[in-house]
Order: structure tokens, then sequence, then C-alpha cells
């Protein structure tokens, strides 16, 4: 405990700790409000304070910065840069709750349209297996742009669709895939 | 020699037999004629030729790594049998070989032995789509195969 809290202090009875008694000598006794430990710790403290303040301070704003990048892809619907990067805020040392609900809703949005491609892609295989080339050139112009396949999946998509560039598809329906 | 190449020297050596060039139209003619043609019930939609003139059918399937065509044309007017016959004779240099087989292969063999140019524009775009319908099944079973 600090030096200055540990003085005694008598509230039941009479205070006698400020009363300056005179010195046998006649001179007045300096008494000090603190110690210069009392003071390096009271610094410490206060730099921690502070030091916790910053650090908090650019957590939000590296956190601000992060989401607007985020949401200026997602708006562009560069739905794979959007992906990645709100992928990478998780490492985030903060986020506020509406950032966590928009990264959620997002992410959520996004692997929801990849899963829907994947079932375009099942069914133009299908289509294909059954030896329905027509359809399945069909089935494929009807996805909307970007592709989100990954890996394996979006090779065979690509092989798929330098395979049907040879049909002609005159008319698309013009039902969506992609949300 | 290949199987393919075999298949093409023996309809080019057929063709340069011809001294008349009706005779190689009466080739074809007869092709038409003997040919077996496919179960009516075969005859979907999906396996139409598009781009055809006539109302041709192809109908592929992939047994052992090979592709196999069933070809048939329907009967009138305008479906002469000039078109069934230039099938036959697609399926008889590509029926029963793999994808890859078909795909190393040019469709200028038809070219070569005179059989496109004589042919009418509607005719030679016909011939053209069943060529390229051929192309495309054997570029789906090479994809589906390398998947598989």
């Amino acid at each position: 405990m600090l030096t200055f809290m540990k003085k005694d202090h008598n509230f039941d009875g009479e205070d006698t700790s400020f009363k300056k008694e005179p010195e046998p000598s006649g001179e007045k006794q300096n008494v000090r409000f603190m110690s210069w430990q009392d003071l390096l710790t009271l610094f410490v403290i206060g730099g921690l304070i502070a030091g916790g303040y910053y650090y908090f301070k650019s957590a939000k704003e590296k956190a601000a910065e992060f989401f607007t990048r985020c949401d200026t892809s997602y708006e562009a619907k560069d739905l794979l840069t959007a992906e990645a990067c709100y992928d990478s805020t998780w490492d985030l040392g903060y986020v506020t709750d509406s950032m966590e609900l928009i990264r959620q809703e997002r992410i959520g949005i996004i692997k929801d349209v990849r899963i829907s491609q994947m079932d375009l892609l099942e069914e133009v295989e299908s289509l294909l297996e059954s030896n329905d080339t027509l359809e399945a050139a069909k089935k494929m112009k009807t996805l909307q742009q970007p592709l989100l396949l990954l890996g394996n999946k979006l090779k065979d998509w690509q092989e798929m669709e330098k395979v049907l560039s040879a049909v002609e598809v005159k008319e698309v329906p013009d039902s969506s895939v992609a949300q | 020699m290949v199987e393919l190449e075999k298949r093409q020297q023996e309809i080019r050596e057929i063709f340069s037999s011809f001294s008349d060039p009706d005779d190689k139209w009466a080739f074809i003619l007869k092709l038409a004629r003997n040919h077996e043609g496919m179960d009516s019930n075969l005859k979907e939609e999906k396996f139409l030729v598009q781009g055809c003139a006539a109302t041709m059918y192809l109908v592929p399937s992939f047994e052992n790594g090979k592709v196999y065509f069933k070809m048939d044309t329907d009967g009138g007017v305008e479906n002469p049998l000039i078109s069934r016959g230039l099938g036959v004779l697609a399926l008889r240099v590509y029926n029963g070989l793999s994808p890859e087989e078909i795909l190393s292969s040019s469709p200028d063999f038809f070219q070569e032995i005179g059989l496109t140019i004589a042919l009418s524009a509607t005719r030679a775009n016909g011939f053209a789509s069943l060529l390229k319908q051929i192309y495309l099944y054997a570029r789906v079973y090479a994809a589906l195969s390398l998947k598989k």
C-alpha cells in the first residue's frame, strides 16, 4: 500500500495525525506526502492506463479500417476478396457487435452462394452424364457472377465451361442461382 | 497405324476409287439406306443435332473408355437420305473410339476427301453441326472420365 494511504487516522477519537507537535529542538518536522516509490508506482499505473487506452483506441481504429475495406469489397460484389477480408478479421483484438453481425451475415451469404454454385455444378454434370449437352450449357449460363467455387470444384467448373463453350445457347432462362 | 487413321484410310481409298463424282453420292445414299437407325424411344429432344437442317438424332454412350454413337434421321422430304448417309459416314470414322482419339483427330478429313466442298451450304452446315456434336460428346466424356 502506498505510504500516504498507510497513515493512521483515528476516526473514533480525536484526530491526532495532523497535530504538529513542536519538536524538542523547536524545528518543524518536514512531512512528505508521498515517497519516490509511491510516485514511481503511480507513474507505472498511469502508464498502464494510458497504454491500455491507446491500445484500445488503435484496435478500434484498426477494426474500423479493416471492416471498411471488407465492406467496400462486398458492396463491389468482389465476394472472394470480401470473404478473405472478413475471415482475416477474426484475428482482430476488438470488434463491435454491429461489426460482428455484419461479418456473420455476409460470410453466411457468401457461403450460401458458393453452395448454390456447387449445386449448379452438380446439375450441369448430371445433365452431361445423361448426354444433355444443350440443357447443361443452358444451366451453366444461369450462373450469376462472381464464381465463388474453390479448389477442385473450381477446376471442374472451368473444365465444364470449356467443354460447353462450343454449345450455342440461344435462350437462357432468367432464373438466378446466386441471390 | 492407329484405329482412326486406319478407318480414314479405308474411306479415302473408297472415295478415290470413284471415277464418276456421282458415285460418291450413290455410295453415301447406299450407306443411308443400309443404316439400321435407332429405337424411336431414343429420339429425345436432347439428342437432336442443333444447327442441322434435317431432324437428326445423335445418341452417345460411353462404355469401357470408348464413345459409341447411334444416329438417325426422321423421314420426310425435309430429311433427305443424304444427311443420314453423311451421318453414317461420320460414325464409320468416330464410333467406338476413345474420347482422346476423337479429340486428337481433325474433322478436316472430310474436306480432304472432297465431301464438304460438294455439299450445299445448308447441308455442309448440318454436317459441321454433327461433327461438332461428336467432338462435344468426346470432350464431355473426356472431362467426366478425368473426374472419376
